[in-house]
């Protein structure tokens, strides 16, 4: 990795927007998740990511957690629905998420395009040893 | 080594994913035999080469720096030569694990087999260059 060090950096850039995409996906797969009010809500994931530890592109730091508080939702035909008729759910954003998977999706994208282009670059420089 | 994964990757796509086999059964296949192919033919005679040009550089009235030059180039090609097969077998690794179905990141693939093909290119390039300087030294008339 250390001839074709613009493909392996822009790797890792790949590999944290991917990440944060299964984070993404999985809080829109639970954003109907109910839960008893007694119990905690589904927890909205949230990826860090910080510089990589050898100083060469990117890493995912940690998953951080959201609140297990919820919103609580009056709905008494609901089957987990308490005494008084309330069920929680998730306190998940719909348009705040897929707002971040359009921002993850065209991070991933700029990376990949710089993967080809790096490719490019280097397929040009051995070019000039072909002739 | 390498070329056996291949023919795994070729023969067990149909049991994977159906997306995710014709992927890598289009883009991949074909850049990565191409690849090694040019390597199988090239690696054993590059060393052989190298050396007899280094060897020819040295006796040719410019000892010391020929002398220095020469080794230098031969342990840089050998370096090359070390890298291109560590590249060669993370791809193979991760062809595997693609055919498998054990793969985590699609793009760590493709991005490894791209690393190879062009290590190879590079080196078949180098190894080019050597043969030619060699040839061209070979004509020289004394």
């Amino acid at each position: 990795m250390s001839i074709f060090e613009a493909i392996g950096i822009a790797g890792t850039g790949v590999t944290v927007n991917r990440k944060w995409m299964d984070a993404v996906s999985d809080n829109l797969a639970n954003i109907n998740t109910a839960s008893r009010t007694a119990d905690p809500a589904f927890r909205e994931r949230f990826v860090v990511a910080s510089e990589a530890a050898d100083g060469k592109g990117t890493q995912v730091a940690g998953i951080v957690y959201g609140g297990t508080e919820g919103r609580t939702v009056y709905d008494p035909s609901h089957p987990l629905a308490d005494a008084d008729g309330n069920v929680k759910y998730p306190d998940i954003d719909m348009s705040t998420q897929m707002t971040n998977l359009m921002m993850a999706q065209r991070a991933y994208q700029s990376n990949l395009s710089v993967v080809s282009s790096a490719k490019e670059a280097y397929q040009a420089a051995i070019q000039l040893g072909k002739n | 080594m390498s070329i056996e994964s291949i023919a795994a990757l070729g023969g067990s796509s149909g049991t994977i994913a159906t997306g995710w086999g014709q992927a890598l059964d289009n883009t991949d296949n074909a850049q990565m035999t191409r690849g090694i192919s040019d390597t199988v033919s090239a690696m054993p005679t590059a060393p052989a080469a190298v050396t007899a040009a280094g060897a020819l550089v040295g006796a040719t009235g410019t000892p010391a720096v020929g002398e220095t030059s020469g080794s230098g180039f031969a342990s840089l090609l050998a370096g090359g030569l070390d890298k291109l097969q560590a590249l060669q077998s993370t791809s193979d690794g991760l062809a595997v694990k693609a055919a498998t179905g054990n793969l985590e990141n699609v793009h760590d693939y493709m991005i490894a087999s791209n690393e190879a093909q062009l290590a190879t290119q590079l080196t078949v390039a180098v190894r080019n260059k050597a043969v030619e300087a060699f040839n061209e030294v070979m004509r020289m008339q004394v």
